[in-house]
């Protein structure tokens, strides 16, 4: 009868698992707190820090279902509630020229450590820092002020669901475990406990698995990428110029290409 | 008779060495930088060159609108950078020999596969009938440019 019992509850875990897969696949941000609620009660939303220390809530947790007396919002300012929550690693890569690309990256990086961000990498005049993510535009706004952006790619990658779907299943292989812990204290037979001895196993990687996707998570929300490549010399002269000629004469007359020809 | 020639004669002669040496003071007083030679030194352009062939090369051109510096800088920028695609490296205020404000650019382009500069400097002389654009501009690849810019924005303060 024991057993029996220890089966039906390694299939509820298993099945319990499934269900937040099952959960992964659906693109309705607005189900989610159901199914958290329905597979683990009211749990709050957790994530881990960059140190790997206890779980601590994030900073935007996703959004809480409203108080029946709470009137509902209107499309407009539901949609701002909702964006405000949203967790987005923000990357970017710039292409600027400057005058001398040396002194531009001392520059670069004095600001970059005067916001609270560090390099992560250095190769030739490309440089990748990471930057508080409150910190990114400002600090764009920085480069673009410093030199003259010739390429730029800014990425905002909205990991909202991502992060709640893994914390779900951090919760729930925990819940699980514990269930474990206890059967183990009570199982009395070899092959039961090596049975639960091995789910166990499996759960502590489980575990661990999704713990460390969730700090590296964190680190990328917490602190945005960007990779600015310096250079010093400009791109050739536009092929096909827009306008092939000023409506005012004299300035048809400047310029480098004029001045090498009729000089 | 013989008298009237002579004094005929010393007229023609004193004007002609009037107009001659009006124009002579109508050339541009510029000190260019010690490896520059001057090659033309006229009323209406000086040009001179370093042994490596970069230029310095200053000229005038009317102006019957009479547009300020401020919107003639606007025009400049938005051909040279927008339809032309140089580069703005510098952008700022400069001085000529007579304390009159202008505009400096540094530029850049590649030509070739190779980088060249300029610095322009841009000078809007008022007049009665129109106003004159005097523009200095020195074109060098870009390694000769940084190491003469500085005699030549030097020289552009004694430009008279």
């Amino acid at each position: 009868m024991r057993s029996l019992s220890i089966l039906v509850l390694i299939a509820a875990t298993a099945q319990g698992c499934a269900a937040s897969r099952a959960y992964e696949a659906s693109d309705d941000w607005g189900d989610a707190p159901a199914m958290a609620e329905a597979v683990s009660g009211d749990m709050a939303p957790m994530a881990f820090g960059a140190e790997g220390g206890a779980p601590m809530m994030m900073k935007a947790a996703p959004p809480a279902e409203p108080a029946p007396s709470t009137p509902t919002p209107t499309s407009p300012e539901k949609a701002a509630v909702e964006a405000s929550k949203r967790l987005i690693i923000y990357t970017g890569a710039l292409s600027v020229m400057v005058p001398q690309t040396e002194p531009a990256i001392v520059d670069f990086l004095a600001h970059v450590e005067g916001a609270g961000g560090h390099l992560q990498n250095r190769a030739g005049a490309s440089v990748t820092v990471r930057v508080p993510a409150e910190r990114f535009f400002a600090t764009l706004a920085w480069v673009r002020t410093h030199g003259q952006v010739t390429d730029e790619t800014v990425n905002a990658d909205d990991v909202t669901k991502r992060v709640f779907d893994l914390e779900l299943r951090l919760q729930v292989a925990e819940e699980s475990k514990k269930r474990m812990l206890k059967l183990l204290e009570s199982a009395t037979k070899m092959e039961d406990i090596l049975g639960i001895e091995r789910e166990l196993r499996r759960l502590t990687d489980e575990i661990e698995g999704l713990k460390g996707e969730l700090r590296h998570l964190s680190d990328q929300i917490s602190f945005s990428t960007l990779t600015v490549n310096f250079y010093a010399d400009a791109p050739e002269a536009t092929p096909y110029p827009r306008r092939t000629r000023s409506r005012f004469p004299w300035v048809n007359q400047v310029g480098i290409e004029r001045v090498l020809s009729n000089f | 008779m013989r008298h009237t020639f002579a004094i005929a004669r010393v007229v023609v002669v004193t004007t002609l060495l009037g107009l001659s040496g009006l124009a002579g003071g109508c050339s541009y007083a510029m000190q260019v930088p010690d490896r520059f030679l001057v090659t033309q030194n006229e009323w209406w352009e000086l040009r001179a060159l370093t042994p490596e062939e970069s230029k310095l090369w200053v000229r005038e051109f009317p102006d019957d609108d009479k547009g300020s510096l401020s919107f003639w800088s606007e025009a400049l920028k938005s051909d040279l950078l927008k339809s032309r695609g140089y580069t703005l490296i510098e952008e700022g205020p400069i001085t000529d020999g007579s304390g009159r404000e202008g505009l400096a650019l540094v530029l850049e382009t590649s030509l070739s596969g190779r980088p060249v500069r300029e610095l322009m400097a841009v000078f809007v002389i008022p007049g009665w009938c129109d106003h004159t654009i005097r523009v200095v501009e020195y074109v060098a690849d870009k390694e000769a440019f940084v190491a003469e810019v500085d005699g030549v924005r030097a020289s552009v303060a004694t430009l008279r």
